[in-house]
């Protein structure tokens, strides 16, 4: 029992490991709270660019023969002025497209961010879409330039505003 | 009560607390061993040695068990193992930030100077041009500007490219791409009005070496 005892070692040793103990849980609490925050972000970072993206390919796609659900899809991920501005439009857009017989296939070839905080961005999208009417014999290439305002309602990111870029 | 206390040349048995002789071996109460234990403190040297009363240091003094000592050491050894983890991560995560902002501001500068040129400063302005670049796509470069040198020579080219729009893919501390929106506008000798391209350019960006510097390292029309 002595022996045991004589292994161990003074008291200020044992509160010097406290004291070490504590300072490492408290740096480590602190550079905890900023690695969550940093994987908040890229979490944030790529459900921003999904949303935009979808948003951009529901824009540059729709077929006359299904318009309906062509539109709704770019409702779905709208909100603020855009949806209403787009709501309005609606059914010139439909009779354009049926008149036209219009079929625009859209895909996004890339997606930057601009700028983003918790619940706002901007985003730009590098859009294609190929397109075909009946003054049309073969697809048309069509190439866009696109930003959007995105903002966070709930859990899903909705574009507020999209604009071509000049 | 004073029966039991030691007094003179006595000692407490420490297994049975009756006062025996202190030179005792072997406890004549409870035949327990002495020899070896610290019946009496006063007496016990080594003890004195590794006991020593600092003023002010009670709680500090004395001596603890082994497993204290180890479980704490091994405490201390898995949450700094963890910090260390948390430091590296966290730190290069901001330097990823800082990318992005000094890479973003990189690739404007850089994009708009690469894209244009003059055809009256045609040497000097490709010279310039490719100190931004990375020796890799300084030769691409130059395979490009050999396709244009001419046509900007006889055309009297000049070409102003700016950007409108300026995004970031991707950034670590490492690499930076852009995506970045350039409008070209293009005066000729055989143009009557300026003409303007809507471009769509993606940029990849390395360090300098220096802080915060940047170099082209791929240049994409989309």
């Amino acid at each position: 029992m002595r022996r045991l005892v004589a292994s161990g070692g003074p008291r200020w040793l044992v509160a010097a490991l406290a004291v070490l103990v504590l300072a490492l849980l408290v740096t480590g609490g602190v550079l905890l709270s900023q690695w969550q925050e940093a994987r908040a972000e890229d979490e944030r970072r790529r459900e921003v660019l999904r949303a935009a993206t979808a948003e951009v390919v529901a824009f540059t796609t729709l077929d006359y023969r299904d318009i309906e659900p062509s539109v709704d899809r770019v409702l779905e991920g709208a909100t603020g002025d855009f949806k209403e501005q787009f709501e309005s439009s609606r059914p010139q857009l439909e009779q354009l497209s049926r008149d036209n017989e219009s079929v625009s296939e859209g895909r996004v070839l890339k997606a930057g961010v601009v700028s983003m905080d918790e619940d706002s961005a901007t985003v730009v999208v590098v859009a294609d879409s190929q397109v075909t009417n009946k003054s049309t014999d073969e697809p048309q290439p069509r190439h866009y330039r696109l930003q959007l305002d995105l903002v966070l309602e709930g859990d899903r990111w909705l574009t507020s505003d999209l604009q071509f870029v000049g | 009560m004073t029966e039991h206390a030691p007094v003179g040349d006595t000692k407490t048995c420490p297994f049975c607390a009756e006062v025996i002789k202190a030179a005792a071996i072997k406890c004549r109460y409870c035949q327990s061993d002495l020899a070896g234990t610290d019946a009496d403190p006063v007496a016990d040297e080594p003890a004195t040695v590794e006991q020593p009363s600092r003023a002010g240091s009670g709680l500090l003094a004395g001596t603890v068990g082994a497993w204290p000592l180890i479980g704490l050491s091994v405490l201390a050894l898995l949450l700094a193992a963890g910090v260390g983890y948390l430091a590296v991560d966290v730190s290069s995560r901001n330097a990823a930030d800082r990318a992005e902002v000094t890479g973003r501001d990189a690739a404007v500068a850089h994009v708009e100077r690469i894209l244009s040129y003059d055809h009256e400063s045609f040497e000097d302005g490709t010279a310039e041009a490719k100190r931004l670049m990375t020796e890799g796509f300084g030769k691409e470069y130059d395979d490009t500007v050999a396709l244009v040198r001419e046509d900007a020579v006889d055309r009297e080219s000049v070409v102003r490219a700016e950007v409108v729009a300026a995004s970031v893919v991707s950034a670590t501390e490492d690499r930076v791409e852009a995506l970045l929106f350039v409008n070209q506008t293009t005066g000729a000798s055989d143009l009557e009005e300026p003409r303007v391209d809507l471009n769509r350019v993606v940029v990849t960006l390395v360090p300098a070496g220096e802080a915060d510097r940047w170099l082209v390292d791929d240049l994409d029309a989309l």
